[in-house]
């Protein structure tokens, strides 16, 4: 060490950490110790090479953050984020901040810290310019900014498959084209053929008729439907039966289920407390709808990115709900952080999630690789990931109303005038009691004389006096106007980017000398200033209105706001866990019925984006804070939003007057009668008073109209949806660090789809645009991912193997010119209908190959199938083997649709969050896509077999093989219990001894009859088991030790 | 092919030994040891390397212990007690924030190496040259879940597998007869639930069993027929059965391996019960661990302890012990009352671990098995209120024990008032690297191919920390 240094160090001592205090010393030394070359060779020189060299030099072996700090130049170029030298200012110099440890997010070196003397000794040489002796050696690479995209597109997506347009591939030619069915099979046999390999021989009937019920509806055939089948030679048989479960209803809740598995489907948002997402089973339920209907895939994909934006929404015939609305929910299935303490972290976690299934579900790609840096194989940089979050960090949650406007818009029309009425009736009412007024303050002038107030209301007395306390109260100068007025409701313009929804604000603009009857529970009351009121139209509307997206610069917030049964949130980063700790302050309840000022510290948020959102919506806004906020007749009121530096609101909001008349009052109070009169803008202040405390008798004023009015506005059931907010670009992240921007990142498609040269995004948040970009026919994506989705259910594996995944990493697809063909009909001649797609796959001789290994040639020439010479044995879902277990026990309850049976909840299922009560065992007997999935709390039964963690997309389930999967088709109570119930169900119907119900429970669950050995094999058994149980002949709890047994026979589980 | 021989001589056995049930049993152990027929997940695999260790036993301090007043003593929080902070404070869970807070536990030096611990760790602090204390781990949440994710399965979100699912996934299991990764469940389910020990995207097989204390540690492990004989006879059935299933369909690896998880399931449902069971322990063994204590939380914790040990004898691999309650306490999570809560919740972990530690040496399973010591994050220096510490995912303290580890050792530092970590700072994903180094792999080769990317427990993060490597 020098002597300098060592100096240096002895000065550095007492100081600790604080690199502020360190530039504060160094400043006043004079020139570098030794001189510059020396001291930066001895000094500074050494220290680079041993701290930093490893990651950021010309020798590193892989360079970190595109930082070399082996010359001058490339601290001045910097790295990902900004210059890292301002040469004589350490306070100005990233390399100054890293190696001080200030920036929790930019510390270097990352695993130690430089020690105190040798931070010292950097920030002198920074301050003095930071010396770089000339001869050292440039950066052999000046050139090259660190945040423009290291790969090329082009090259990449010419290297790839997935990349290439869909084209309409020609037929093969085939040696035996009489084998084939339709074109499907022409692509396949060609394969087969190619390889010498045989396809196998046609399956049996039996076989086809289950492999159908299972693929298609997810339940078995009974043994009549088998018979029928079977017994039915006509050429037309088969597609009368596959026509007849497609049209089945019980279709949709199997297929539904497969795409529940992509959106990552969850009724709670999981973390801490797993709260609940309110409705989310009505998105489960449009999925039913969707798949029992037919809706052409790219309006299915539309309505999931867009549906809240679309001019044309698709409406349910039946129900008058806009279907198209409730596609959005998808966005909002992921997992939420309770009470994050970085908020924009936890918003890029969870938009990162809806970017990963987003791109995953509808295109294959793995665009969420993207985040942190260019995609290390695909042609997707860093900046389309951020193009992306964009459009979504500019989209709302909101859960929206499912009936239109039109629903209510004649009522509400009616309401209107009605309201219209009841004012000229008020105003009639007021007329003649305001004259007794003069009495009324005679009596309150002269308290003592009691006779002044025989024959006079005391409640009409007291709400004088209030109303005059108030009323001399009343300013009488006019305030100026405070500059951060954000909001103010005299002047409508200041509310132009606030958007509407639902139909308590679509004519929420009250004015002065308006009355206002929420509803029959309220009085009258008379308003003297222009506000935003939900319940002008009536009390039983409900919305929300919310502010465009604002950038939090001043601490303070003041509302001037009254409401009931209703709130305000401010949403800071999109983030809509509104409790404490951290997030309580941005949520108000509403509990008043006069307007007040309420304050908000926005301290913590300062710099981050946010939005205010008024509502009387009913439903719960996520978490569990809120109480009080929701009501059927809720409603919220504001006049003035004001940002500020000053904890104190301002002095505006109450109507004032430039000279305030003075008493007696009766001249005022008939000039104000005749100003409501003549509807003019100057505010009736009196009489709004007096109206408010009372004094005026309303008990004659006939609301019955207006009720039978209200009780004719239509029940709005809401589902999770988005709301388009501000439109606003994202900067990247650098490394995916948001604490770290770089450059902007422009809202639009994909660069390798969409040419290097497209346009941004006009409208809003852009996924109107985004929809139709990744509809439009140059993306080859959505179409291939579908339809081979579609394969991989009905043939065991995709034609692609990696169903969401078409990248590089991804597996090749084993048919191309197949998967083509199909892509391609799939867009023009099925017309995306995904039901044509499926009747068309099942139709194939492909399909009705048998599954069972017969020749050992083909077997050699094609071990893993890959070119399907025969159907592949397929385990059933979780879901199907439940559904089977009920239907054969004949306690399926086939009902469909609404909320969820709870989860049931076993010893084991234990934490936070866990729900109060348990579901019933059985499910309520219905079917499994109707049970609740509880992120915390999934049903173990489904995990062991495979249901997914609703964590991301999973087109392509684990099928694992477990004995936690025999212990539970052994021993647990539910399969126990439904074998008791299958028993019962089997002896009820017919008394035909032990060898009549072998047979009659084998028919059920396998649609055959038991061979000769398996009956002997099964009478034995029940014999033994009766002899075991005690019971003299064969009982219900004998049948049911059977049925038990065919539950855990593996062809139960898996089909042929 | 061997492997297809053998397949069809088992199909064989299936469809003509008339036997009991445990003929094929024998058969289809043989063939899990053999490695052979690659159907059951948890065969044993070897390592990539020769390992050090082959069982971890984890001791999860669910709350987060503070670390300066157990591992990493700090004079000056004593100096400035009550004095307004003097570093600058990071945003909080609770925004509290309060005045500097001294520990009000003393601080001693243990055996040869001197070794500093609290007064709240006095039998444990026996071991202390056994010990190897880090006190420079980080995590990147202050929140409990996200924290609690990401120490368990490498991200601060749920859905991935936990690291006794990627052990598990790497290793498989030398004991057929038990799950490969087990929880002891001692009361407490950490927040974030029981995806902190789920197997992600691993197959199902891989999570984690959660065993609970009592007649009935694991779910569906007990038969529901009232008599004897009777699931005999249905698995007798059964097996007769499957045998025609296995014509009726031909050549199939999943049916085969179907069936013999019913050879595996019978086993466990007397392999799990007879773990569980503390009957054959002698009183020494329940005394040193703590069992006969007048404390219900410190007797819960010690038989979890003793099971943990009992696992180890059986080759399971990884085995994790979740905290029990403790009087009011919110695990080691004080808020507030940080001298009641840290004091009962050290008293009732205490002397169990002391308990294990001597245990497994004493039987000779000290080298092949390592024990961590952790929380998901630590505590603030300053005080959260008067009389609490908020959380603090900048510097905090584990430790480490047993094979393949240094013993008496102190790993980084943290600065003067134990906030941050200064020196040597480690990240979970290091821990987990470290581990899976000592189980004999190297944790950017333990991967799986999902959502296109060759998933690691480590992400693309994670050094091992060889200084700590004996």
């Amino acid at each position: 060490m020098s002597i300098v240094s060592k100096q240096l160090f002895r000065m550095m001592q007492w100081v600790f950490i604080s690199g502020f205090l360190l530039q504060q010393i160094v400043a006043q030394s004079g020139t570098l110790p030794g001189g510059d070359v020396d001291f930066f060779e001895k000094q500074i020189r050494p220290l680079l090479a041993d701290r930093c060299y490893k990651c950021h030099s010309e020798q590193s072996e892989k360079l970190k953050g595109a930082l070399k700090v082996d010359s001058r130049e490339g601290l001045l170029r910097g790295g990902e984020t900004r210059t890292a030298l301002v040469p004589g200012h350490p306070e100005k110099s990233l390399l100054i901040e890293a190696v001080n440890y200030t920036n929790p997010d930019l510390q270097m070196p990352p695993k130690d810290r430089l020690s105190t003397e040798e931070i010292a000794l950097l920030t002198l040489w920074v301050k003095h310019g930071a010396p770089w002796p000339k001869s050292s050696r440039a950066s052999s690479n000046p050139a090259g900014s660190a945040t423009t995209t290291g790969i090329d597109i082009d090259q990449r997506k010419r290297d790839h498959w997935a990349w290439q347009p869909v084209v309409q591939s020609k037929l093969p030619r085939v040696n035996n084209p009489a084998w084939g069915f339709n074109p499907v099979d022409q692509f396949i046999l060609a394969g087969l053929e190619k390889n010498h390999v045989k396809p196998a021989p046609d399956a049996d009937k039996l076989v086809l008729i289950r492999r159908l019920y299972f693929d298609l509806v997810g339940l078995p055939p009974t043994p009549e439907e088998v018979a029928h089948f079977i017994n039915d030679d006509s050429p037309t048989a088969y597609l009368q039966l596959v026509d007849r479960l497609l049209g089945s209803h019980r279709f949709g809740e199997l297929w539904g289920r497969h795409w529940l598995d992509l959106v990552r489907y969850s009724e709670t948002l999981g973390h801490e407390f797993d709260f609940e997402i309110p409705n989310a089973y009505r998105y489960r339920d449009y999925v039913v709808r969707a798949l029992n209907a037919d809706v052409p895939y790219d309006q299915f994909l539309r309505e999931h990115l867009a549906g809240d934006l679309l001019d044309n929404p698709r409406i349910n015939p039946d129900s008058g709900e806009n279907e198209s609305l409730i596609g959005p929910g998808f966005y909002w299935l992921g997992q939420q952080t309770h009470s994050p303490v970085d908020v924009k972290a936890h918003q890029s976690e969870f938009i990162d999630n809806q970017i990963d299934v987003l791109s995953k579900t509808f295109l294959g790609l793995t665009v969420a690789c993207a985040r942190c840096h260019d995609h290390k194989f695909d042609p997707i940089p860093t900046r389309d990931y951020y193009s992306l979050y964009g459009v979504l960090s500019s989209s709302r949650y909101s859960q929206r109303s499912l009936l239109t406007p039109e629903k209510n818009r004649t009522t509400l029309q009616h309401i209107a005038t009605g309201k219209g009425n009841i004012r000229d009736d008020l105003i009639d009412l007021w007329l003649p009691q305001s004259k007794e007024i003069t009495n009324y303050i005679a009596a309150l002038q002269s308290p003592t004389n009691a006779s002044l107030r025989a024959g006079l209301n005391t409640n009409k007395l007291n709400a004088l006096k209030q109303s005059l306390d108030d009323w001399a109260k009343l300013p009488s100068i006019n305030k100026a106007t405070p500059t951060m007025l954000w909001v103010d409701a005299s002047n409508p313009s200041s509310l132009n980017d606030w958007t509407v929804e639902g139909d308590a604000f679509r004519d929420a603009m009250v004015s002065v000398n308006e009355t206002l009857i929420l509803d029959n529970d309220h009085p009258p009351r008379l308003v003297v200033e222009p506000m935003v009121h939900s319940g002008r139209l009536s009390g039983r509307l409900q919305g929300a209105i919310r502010s465009p997206t604002m950038t939090i610069t001043n601490r303070f917030l003041h509302l001037r706001v009254a409401g009931r049964e209703s709130r305000f949130n401010i949403i800071v980063d999109n983030f809509l866990i509104i409790q404490d700790p951290i997030y309580g302050s941005l949520r108000r309840v509403m509990d008043r019925e006069e307007l007040n000022w309420i304050t908000i510290d926005l301290e913590r948020w300062k710099g981050h984006r946010a939005y205010v959102e008024f509502s009387d919506y009913p439903t719960r806004d996520l978490g569990s804070g809120g109480k009080g906020a929701y009501g059927e007749t809720g409603w919220i009121a504001f006049t003035h939003i004001v940002k500020s530096d000053l904890s104190t609101p301002p002095e505006i909001g109450v109507p004032t007057f430039k000279n305030k008349p003075e008493l007696p009052l009766i001249s005022q109070l008939e000039n104000e009668l005749s100003l409501i009169k003549r509807q003019s803008n100057q505010p009736a202040m009196l009489l709004s008073l007096l109206v408010r405390h009372g004094f005026f008798d309303h008990s004659k004023l006939d609301v019955g109209a207006m009720k039978i009015l209200e009780n004719k506005l239509s029940h709005n059931p809401r589902a999770p949806s988005m709301a388009d907010g501000t439109g606003l670009d994202e900067s990247i992240f650098v490394r995916g660090n948001h604490r770290l921007e770089g450059e902007n990142a422009p809202r639009r498609f994909l660069e390798a789809v969409d040419g290097k040269s497209r346009p941004s995004f006009k409208l809003g948040s852009g996924r109107r645009e985004l929809a139709e970009r990744m509809l439009h026919s140059e993306n080859p994506f959505p179409a291939r991912v579908a339809v081979n989705r579609v394969w991989h259910h009905l043939f065991g594996r995709g034609i692609v193997a990696s169903t969401d995944d078409f990248g590089k990493l991804g597996q090749e697809p084993t048919h191309p010119e197949l998967l083509n063909w199909l892509a391609s009909n799939y867009r023009s001649d099925l017309g995306w209908s995904t039901k044509k797609l499926i009747r068309l796959l099942v139709t194939t001789r492909t399909y009705r190959m048998s599954s069972k290994v017969l020749d050992q040639s083909a077997e050699q020439a094609d071990p893993s199938n890959l070119m399907w010479h025969r159907m592949p044995i397929k385990r059933l879902e979780g879901e199907v083997i439940r559904d089977t277990i009920l239907a054969l026990s004949g306690r399926l309850d086939e009902s469909m649709y609404g909320v969820s049976v709870p989860v049931h909840l076993t010893e084991f299922m234990e934490g936070r969050g866990r729900p109060g009560h348990s579901g019933p065992i059985d499910g309520a007997r219905r079917r499994s896509i109707y049970q609740e999935v509880r992120r915390n709390f999934l049903s173990p039964l489904m995990r062991t077999f495979d249901m997914p963690v609703p964590y991301s997309t999973v087109g392509r389930r684990t099928v694992s093989n477990v004995p936690a999967q025999s212990l539970i088709l052994l021993n647990d109570p539910f399969i126990k219990d439904e074998s008791m119930n299958w028993a019962k169900r089997v002896m009820k119907s017919k008394d035909d001894g032990a060898l009549g119900i072998i047979r009659r429970v084998y028919q059920q669950a396998f649609g055959r009859e038991p061979t000769l050995e398996e009956l002997q094999q099964s009478n034995e058994f029940l014999t033994e088991q009766a002899k075991l149980h005690g019971t003299i002949g064969i009982d219900e709890s004998t049948v049911a030790d059977l049925c038990h047994v065919l539950i855990n026979v593996k062809s139960f589980i898996y089909i042929n | 092919m061997d492997t297809r021989r053998i397949l069809i001589s088992r199909r064989e056995a299936l469809s003509r030994s008339a036997n009991g049930f445990g003929a094929l049993a024998f058969f289809s152990m043989i063939q899990a040891q053999a490695g052979l027929g690659g159907q059951s997940p948890l065969s044993a695999k070897p390592p990539q390397f020769p390992a050090k260790v082959k069982n971890i036993i984890f001791l999860y301090m669910d709350g987060g212990p503070s670390q300066v007043d157990t591992f990493d003593p700090k004079p000056r929080l004593q100096e400035e007690n009550g004095k307004p902070f003097k570093m600058k404070m990071e945003p909080t869970q609770f925004n509290n924030n309060g005045n500097t807070l001294g520990s009000p536990w003393k601080f001693s030096q243990y055996g040869k190496s001197g070794l500093p611990i609290s007064e709240l760790f006095p039998n444990v602090a026996k071991h202390a040259d056994n010990l190897c204390v880090i006190r420079s781990m980080t995590s990147n949440f202050s929140e409990h879940t996200s924290a609690n994710y990401f120490l368990h399965t490498g991200l601060g979100l749920s859905g991935r597998p936990s690291m006794g699912a990627w052990v598990t996934y790497g290793l498989g299991s030398v004991n057929q007869n038990l799950p490969g990764y087990v929880v002891l469940n001692g009361g407490l389910v950490p927040p974030g639930g029981l995806d902190n020990f789920g197997s992600g995207f691993l197959p199902a097989s891989y999570q984690g069993s959660i065993l609970r204390a009592g007649v009935k540690p694991l779910a569906n492990i007990s038969p529901l027929e009232p008599k004897p004989g009777l699931q005999e006879n249905k698995l007798s059935l059964l097996k007769k059965l499957d045998a025609e299933v296995v014509r009726e369909f031909g050549v199939a690896d999943q049916l085969e391996s179907a069936i013999t998880n019913y050879e595996l399931a019978y086993r466990m449902q007397s392999a799990v019960p007879e773990l569980a069971d503390l009957k054959g322990e002698t009183e020494a063994t329940k005394k040193l661990y703590g069992l006969d204590s007048d404390n219900p939380n410190l007797r819960s914790y010690a038989s979890q302890c003793i099971v943990a040990r009992r696992l180890v004898e059986r080759g399971v691999r990884f085995i994790e012990l979740t905290c029990s309650q403790t009087g009011g306490n919110d695990r080691w999570d004080q808020h507030s009352n940080l001298f009641k809560g840290h004091n009962e919740n050290a008293r009732a972990v205490d002397q169990p671990i002391a308990g294990l530690l001597h245990d497994l040496k004493a039987r000779g399973l000290w080298d092949s098995t390592l024990v961590v010591w952790a929380g998901e994050f630590g505590r603030t220096p300053f005080a959260q209120g008067n009389d609490g510490r908020d959380h603090n995912p900048y510097g905090f303290s584990i430790w480490l024990a047993g094979g393949g580890i240094k013993g008496g050792f102190v790993y980084g530092a943290t600065d003067e008032y134990g906030y941050k970590a200064v020196e040597n700072k480690v990240t979970i994903h290091d821990l987990h690297a470290t581990m899976l180094h000592l189980l004999g792999m190297d944790h950017t080769k333990l991967t799986f191919r999902f959502s296109g990317r060759d998933m690691r427990l480590t992400d693309v993060h994670g050094e091992v920390v060889k200084a700590i490597l004996a």
